[in-house]
C-alpha cells in the first residue's frame, strides 16, 4: 500500500537536476528526423521515428534527442518523445569529447551508461553525383562504417562537418543519410539560428523516495564502460527474442528492486510512461536494430 | 631473389609515399586566436581532391598526390567568411599555408522545425493536419480532402485508398457511429492537430492478431478544443432565380465539448438551401434507413438525381444530441438521439424504350415533379467494453419513419395521379460478447430486430379510373451465434462458430378495386455450423483462412415449405510484404434463398403503370466470387497505389420477365436457371507533394459482364462492357493561388443479339482559388459535361459556380453563387440490356446565398 502511495505521490513530484559542463557555444542547431524500420512483437512491420538535434562548438559535435534540446531551451516537449528515445536506444553522442574520443550517454533500464571509444570518423568516398534536397544543393558520399554501408547527401552551403549520431566528417553538413538496407534513415527537418551552449552532463541529481513518504535528492552517476563492452551487452540483451515480448525481462521488477515507480502521462499518446530515477521502463519494445555492428 | 623482391616493394612504397605533397597550416581569426572546425579543401576544377577540418589549435594537414596548376585551397566555416588560395605547382613536398579568417554573422537559410507532416507508427499514419491545410480551408472536411490517399465524397463519406473507413473516432472514442459529417462539417480544421489513419484496423482489441483490411480514422484535437465547450452558429439568406422557393434561408447552431472522459456534439439546423442540415445526418456505416417488406415492395416515386448540378428543391431540418462517456480505460456508454426532416421535389422527364414480345420498341414519355417528405426520429444507446480479454458491445436502437410521396405524371400526353403514404417503425437490439480463455476466444452474438409497417397506402388516378394498393408487414428476426476459437500453437487457429437464425414474417397486400390480395405469414429457421481454420506463418507475413460453413435453411410459409442444406466454402489468402505492401486474394461460393416475397402471386400495383407478380417459387441462387488485390503505399513519400481484380459468377433458379401492354408493364418470374458473370479490374494511385501543396490522383476501372433478361417467354442474352478513367490534381503554384482540375471519362456498351448501344460521358472540372489577402478566398469552378444521348446526339452542359469567403478572427462570411450560367437541364441515357432510359433533369436556377458562420 505504501508503495502504491509513493507511486501516486511521485507522479506529481518527479524532478531532476543535472551537473553540467558547458563545452562551448553552438552557433546553430540542426534537427534530423531519425526513422528506423523494424517489427513489433507480433511481427508487424513498424517504422519508429524520433527527432534528433545536432550542435557543434570548439571541435565537439553533440547529437542528442530533440526533446532534450527543447527541455534545455525551455520549449515544450512531450513525455512520449522521452519514451521514444528510450525505445529507439538513442542517447547523447559527443564526438571529439574529450579530444580524440567519442563519449556516448545512454539509458538502458535500470541504469544510465556512459561509454568511451577512440574517435574514428567515417572515411567517405565522395561522388560526383549531385542532387537537390529541401532546397539545398547536395553531393553524395558513401562509406562503410561500423559494419554498415551508408549513403549520405551533404551540402557545402552549410560549411559544418557535422551529421547525426556518429556520422559526420564530410565537407559540409549532412542533409540525409541512410544505410544501404534502408533500416536507418536520418533526414534534416530543421535548421535553427539559435546560439545555445553545448552541454555535457556529468551526473544527475534525482528526487527519490526514502523511508516511506520522505523524498531525498540522490546523485545518479553514469555507469562507465567501453563502447565495445556496452554494445556487446546491448546486442546480447536487446537481441534476445524475449526482449520484444517482455522489454524488461533482463532486469529486476522496479517495485521489488527500488520500491517505487514514477508515472508520467503523455498528451499525444494514450501510453502511461513509467520510469525509475528518470530511466524509462519500456512497456512495448520493437525488434532491436543496431546502428553499428 | 625473395630478398630482392622485398627491397623493390619497399622502395616502391617509400617512393610512392614520399611522392605525396603535404599541405598544412594554421587558421586563426583577426584576434590571432585559433579557429577550429574550419573545413579545409583542396579542389581541382571543382572536384574535391582531399579535405579535412582544423583541430582546436586551428591546425590542419592535407595530403595530395601532386599540386597541379589550378589547385585551390579553400577554407569554409559557418561563422567566418570563406577564403581561397590558389596553389602553384611545386616540387616541394611540404607546403605551409596559414590563413586568417574574418568573422561574419551567420546567414543560414533557417528551416523551422515543424512536426513531421506524416509519421508512420506501425499501421497508423499520423498526418499533421496543419502541414496540409490550404488557406481557404475552414472545416475538418476541407482539411481531410488535402491528405494524401484520403478521399471525401460529395456525401461526406471518407475513404483511404478507395476503401471506405469503418470507424471514425475522436480522441479514440466513437461517439457518432457513422454520422461523422456532424464532426467533419462543423468542427474547424484549427481544432484538430493530427488525423490518424489506422490501417488494418481492428474494432475489437482482442482481434489484433487477426488480419484485417479495414481502415479507421482517429482525430486528435488541439488543446483549445479540450475541456471547454465550443461550436458554431450559422445563418444565411439567399435568392434563387426561377426556383420553387425564391427566397432561401438557413439557420443552425452546433455545440460540442471534449474532455478526457466525456464527449458531446449537439446540433439543430433548418433551411431550404441544398442539403443544409439533413446532409449532416448521413449514416455512413449504414443503419440510418428503415426498410420493411412493405416499403421495399412499394417504393416512392423519385427518379434519382444527376451526377452534377443541383436538381432538387429541398427543405430540411434536424436536431441531434450525441454523447459518449468513458467509464474507464476499456468501457464506454454512448447515446445518440436524432430527428431529421427531409422534403424535396424536382422536375424530370424520362423517355423509356422497352422491347416488347413482338420485337417492337415501345416508347413511353413521362414528365413528373415527384415530392417526397419524411420525418425520421431515431434513438440509440450503446454500451461497449473493449478489452484484450473481454469484449461486450450492446446497442439498442428505436427508429420510425413517416413518409409522404406525390408523383403526378404526364405520360404520352395523358395525366396520372400518384400518392403514397407509409409509416414504419423498427426496434433493434444487437449484442456481441467475446471472452478470452487463455489463448482461446469464445464469442456470443445475438441480434433481435422487429420491423413493422402498419399502413402503406398507394392511390392512383389515370384517365378517370381510380385504383390503389395497400400493404402492411411485420417481421421479427433473431440471429444468435456463438463461436469458439481454439489456438493450436502460434500458427494455427480453429474457429467453431454455430449460429441460429429464426425469423417470423407477415405480409399483406391488397390491390383495389379488384381486391387482388396476398396474405402470408411464416417462419424461417436457419441453423448453421461454420467451421474454419486459420494459419499464419511464423513471421506473420502469410495468412490463410478457410472454412466450410454448412447451413440448413428451413422455410415454412404455410402452403410452401423448403428444407435444404447448403455448403458455402471460402478461402482467404493474405501476404504482407511490408507495412506498405500487401497482397490479398479470396474466393468463396455462397448460396441464397428468397423469402416470402417470392410467394406473392396476386398482382401488386407498384406505380400507375407497373404491376408485379411474383413467381410463387422460393428463389434460390448460388454465387461464386473471387478477388485479388495488391495495395502498395509509400506514405513517407506520399504515394499510394492499388490494383485489383474481381470475378463473380451467379446462378438463380428464376428469371424476371417483362411484358408490355400499351404503357403498362407487367413483371413476372420465369422458372428457369439463369446465369450472370462479371469480371472487373480497378487501379488507383495518388501522389502528394507537400512542399507544393500538390496532390495528384488517377483511377481507372474496366468491367465486362453477361447476363440474361426475358421478354414474355423469350430469353435474351445481354453483354455489358464499361471502362472509366478519372484524374485529379490540386496544386498551389504560388502562395496566393490554388488550382484544381478533375477529368472523368467513361464508356459503356450494352448489347443483345445484333443490337449494340454505346454511351460515352466526358466531364472536366476546373477550380481556382485566389487569396489576394490571406483572409480572403475568391473561388470559381467550372464544369463542362458532354454526355452521349443517342448514337449521334450529344448533350453539352456547362455549370459555373463562384464563391467569396472572408475569414474574420472568429467568423467566416461566405457568398456562394451557383449555376451562374443558369443551365436548366441535365440529360443522359442509360442502356439496361434490352431497355433504354433517357433522363432529363431540371436543374435549379441561378442562386446566390450569403452565409455567416460564427465560432462560439
Amino acid at each position: 500500500m505504501k508503495k502504491i502511495l509513493l507511486t501516486t505521490a511521485l507522479a506529481l513530484t518527479v524532478s531532476a537536476q543535472a551537473q553540467n559542463d558547458t563545452i562551448g557555444v553552438s552557433k546553430f542547431t540542426a534537427v534530423y528526423l531519425y526513422e528506423c524500420k523494424t517489427t513489433n512483437a507480433a511481427g508487424t512491420p513498424i517504422t519508429d521515428s524520433l527527432m534528433i538535434a545536432v550542435q557543434s562548438a570548439n571541435g565537439v559535435t553533440k547529437s542528442f534527442p530533440y526533446y532534450s534540446y527543447n527541455k534545455q531551451t525551455k520549449k515544450s516537449y512531450d513525455n512520449y518523445h522521452i519514451y521514444k528515445a528510450a525505445q529507439m536506444h538513442m542517447g547523447d553522442v559527443f564526438i571529439n569529447y574529450p579530444t580524440g574520443r567519442i563519449t556516448v550517454q545512454e539509458e538502458l533500464y535500470p541504469n544510465r551508461y556512459q561509454t568511451d571509444e577512440s574517435l574514428k570518423l567515417p572515411k567517405w568516398n565522395l561522388s560526383e553525383q549531385q542532387d537537390s534536397i529541401f532546397g539545398y544543393f547536395c553531393h553524395t558520399a558513401e562509406t562503410r562504417f561500423r559494419g554498415k554501408v551508408w549513403q549520405a547527401y551533404y551540402t557545402e552551403e552549410v560549411p559544418a562537418s557535422i551529421g547525426p549520431w556518429k556520422l559526420g566528417g564530410l565537407p559540409g553538413m549532412i542533409i540525409k543519410v541512410q544505410d544501404k538496407e534502408g533500416i536507418h534513415t536520418f533526414t534534416l527537418c530543421g535548421l535553427l539560428n539559435e546560439e545555445q551552449p553545448l552541454i555535457f552532463t556529468e551526473y544527475i541529481t534525482w528526487i527519490v523516495p526514502e523511508n516511506g513518504m520522505n523524498f531525498v535528492k540522490q546523485r545518479v552517476d553514469y555507469h562507465k564502460m567501453t563502447a565495445e563492452k556496452f554494445l556487446k551487452y546491448k546486442k546480447k540483451t536487446l537481441g534476445n527474442p524475449r526482449y520484444v515480448q517482455d522489454p524488461a525481462y533482463y532486469a529486476p521488477d522496479a517495485m521489488e528492486a527500488f520500491g517505487y515507480k514514477e508515472y508520467r502521462n503523455s498528451r499525444i499518446s494514450d501510453q502511461q510512461i513509467t520510469s525509475v530515477a528518470g530511466v524509462i521502463i519500456l512497456s512495448e519494445a520493437h525488434v532491436y536494430q543496431p546502428l553499428e555492428q | 631473389m625473395k630478398r630482392f623482391t622485398y627491397i623493390l616493394l619497399f622502395l616502391t612504397l617509400t617512393i610512392g609515399a614520399s611522392a605525396q605533397t603535404t599541405v598544412s597550416g594554421r587558421v586563426t581569426n583577426l584576434q590571432s586566436r585559433p579557429v577550429s572546425d574550419v573545413i579545409v579543401k583542396l579542389t581541382l576544377k571543382g572536384r574535391i581532391l582531399t579535405f579535412g577540418t582544423t583541430d582546436t589549435k586551428g591546425n590542419y594537414s592535407l595530403r595530395v598526390e601532386e599540386v597541379k596548376e589550378g589547385t585551390i585551397l579553400s577554407f569554409a566555416h559557418i561563422s567566418y567568411e570563406a577564403e581561397e588560395v590558389a596553389l602553384k605547382p611545386t616540387e616541394r613536398k611540404e607546403i605551409v599555408e596559414n590563413m586568417v579568417l574574418v568573422q561574419k554573422s551567420i546567414s543560414l537559410k533557417e528551416v523551422k522545425v515543424r512536426a513531421n507532416p506524416l509519421l508512420l507508427k506501425g499501421d497508423t499514419l499520423s498526418y499533421n493536419l496543419a502541414s496540409f491545410l490550404g488557406k481557404g480551408d475552414v472545416t475538418l472536411e476541407d482539411g481531410l480532402k488535402r491528405l494524401p490517399g484520403v478521399e471525401v465524397s460529395k456525401s461526406g463519406a471518407i475513404s483511404y485508398m478507395g476503401k471506405g473507413i469503418s470507424a471514425f473516432n475522436i480522441e479514440g472514442l466513437n461517439m457518432l457511429d457513422g454520422k461523422y459529417n456532424l464532426a467533419t462539417r462543423n468542427m474547424g480544421a484549427d481544432m484538430v492537430t493530427k488525423v490518424e489513419v489506422v490501417r488494418n484496423y481492428h474494432a475489437r482489441k482482442m482481434d489484433e492478431d487477426k488480419p484485417s483490411d479495414a481502415v479507421a480514422l482517429n482525430i486528435r484535437l488541439a488543446k483549445k478544443a479540450k475541456f471547454k465547450p465550443f461550436g458554431q452558429e450559422e445563418a444565411g439568406v439567399g435568392h434563387m432565380q426561377d426556383g420553387r422557393d425564391e427566397w432561401l434561408g438557413l439557420l443552425g447552431l452546433t455545440g460540442m465539448m471534449f474532455t478526457d472522459n466525456f464527449q458531446t456534439i449537439c446540433s439543430a439546423k433548418a433551411g431550404n438551401y441544398k442539403e443544409y442540415g439533413a446532409g449532416d445526418m448521413t449514416y455512413h456505416f449504414g443503419g440510418g434507413g428503415l426498410s420493411t417488406h412493405a416499403t421495399s415492395l412499394f417504393g416512392g416515386f423519385g427518379g434519382g438525381r444527376p451526377p452534377q448540378g443541383e436538381s432538387e428543391y429541398r427543405h430540411s431540418g434536424m436536431g441531434t444530441l450525441n454523447a459518449i462517456l468513458k467509464l474507464d480505460s476499456t468501457r464506454t456508454l454512448r447515446m445518440n438521439a436524432d430527428y431529421t426532416y427531409r422534403r424535396s421535389t424536382n422536375d424530370m422527364a424520362t423517355v423509356s424504350t422497352y422491347l416488347s414480345e413482338s420485337g417492337e420498341r415501345i416508347t413511353v414519355n413521362e414528365q413528373t415533379s415527384p415530392l417526397s417528405a419524411q420525418h425520421q426520429p431515431r434513438f440509440s444507446v450503446n454500451y461497449l467494453e473493449n478489452g484484450r480479454q473481454r469484449y461486450t458491445n450492446e446497442t439498442f436502437t428505436l427508429k420510425a419513419r413517416f413518409e409522404r410521396n406525390e408523383g403526378d405524371m404526364r405520360y404520352n400526353a395523358e395525366q396520372a395521379a400518384q400518392r403514397r403514404r407509409a409509416t414504419s417503425i423498427e426496434a433493434d437490439n444487437a449484442l456481441r460478447l467475446s471472452r478470452m480463455w487463455g489463448k482461446h476466444r469464445y464469442s456470443l452474438n445475438s441480434n433481435i430486430n422487429f420491423q413493422r409497417t402498419p399502413t402503406l397506402r398507394l392511390s392512383f388516378g389515370n384517365q378517370g379510373v381510380k385504383y390503389g394498393q395497400t400493404a402492411q408487414s411485420t417481421s421479427l428476426t433473431t440471429h444468435h451465434s456463438t463461436s469458439f476459437d481454439i489456438r493450436l500453437g502460434k500458427k494455427f487457429t480453429l474457429n467453431l462458430p454455430v449460429s441460429l437464425q429464426a425469423d417470423y414474417h407477415f405480409v399483406e397486400t391488397v390491390r383495389t378495386p379488384d381486391d387482388d390480395r396476398n396474405r402470408l405469414d411464416g417462419w424461417t429457421l436457419i441453423p448453421s455450423f461454420n467451421p474454419g481454420f486459420e494459419w499464419r506463418s511464423s513471421d506473420r507475413r502469410f495468412y490463410a483462412g478457410m472454412g466450410v460453413p454448412v447451413s440448413l435453411r428451413m422455410l415454412d410459409y404455410g402452403t410452401t415449405t423448403l428444407s435444404k442444406l447448403y455448403l458455402n466454402p471460402r478461402l482467404n489468402l493474405n501476404y504482407t510484404f511490408s507495412a506498405n505492401s500487401k497482397l490479398s486474394a479470396s474466393t468463396n461460393i455462397s448460396h441464397g434463398t428468397g423469402d416470402m416475397l417470392d410467394l406473392l402471386t396476386a398482382p401488386m400495383q407498384t406505380d400507375y403503370r407497373t404491376t408485379r407478380v411474383a413467381s410463387g417459387i422460393i428463389g434460390e441462387s448460388r454465387n461464386w466470387s473471387s478477388s485479388i488485390d495488391w495495395k502498395w503505399q509509400v506514405p513517407l513519400s506520399y504515394f499510394t497505389f492499388d490494383i485489383g481484380a474481381n470475378y463473380s459468377k451467379g446462378k438463380r433458379n428464376t428469371l424476371y420477365s417483362q411484358s408490355i401492354d400499351g404503357v403498362d408493364i407487367n413483371t413476372q418470374s420465369l422458372l428457369r436457371d439463369t446465369y450472370t458473370r462479371r469480371t472487373s479490374f480497378n487501379l488507383s494511385s495518388t501522389k502528394s507533394i507537400p512542399a507544393l501543396f500538390a496532390k495528384f490522383g488517377i483511377q481507372g476501372n474496366y468491367s465486362f459482364s453477361d447476363s440474361e433478361q426475358a421478354v414474355g417467354s423469350e430469353v435474351i442474352a445481354t453483354d455489358n462492357q464499361s471502362y472509366s478513367v478519372r484524374g485529379s490534381l490540386s496544386v498551389t503554384p504560388i502562395q496566393w493561388l490554388e488550382v484544381g482540375y478533375h477529368i472523368n471519362y467513361s464508356w459503356s456498351r450494352s448489347s443483345y443479339g445484333d443490337t449494340r448501344n454505346t454511351t460515352t460521358s466526358l466531364s472536366h472540372n476546373g477550380s481556382i482559388h485566389l487569396f489576394p489577402i490571406p483572409q480572403l478566398d475568391l473561388s470559381a469552378s467550372y464544369d463542362y459535361v458532354r454526355r452521349q444521348l443517342t448514337a449521334d446526339r450529344y448533350k453539352h452542359m456547362s455549370l459555373f459556380n463562384a464563391s467569396a469567403q472572408y475569414k474574420f478572427k472568429r467568423a467566416v462570411l461566405r457568398l456562394e453563387l451557383d449555376n451562374l450560367l443558369n443551365q436548366r437541364s441535365y440529360s443522359y441515357t442509360l442502356f439496361d440490356g434490352i431497355n433504354t432510359y433517357s433522363y432529363d433533369y431540371g436543374l435549379c436556377g441561378r442562386t446566390a446565398l450569403l452565409k455567416l458562420t460564427f465560432s462560439l
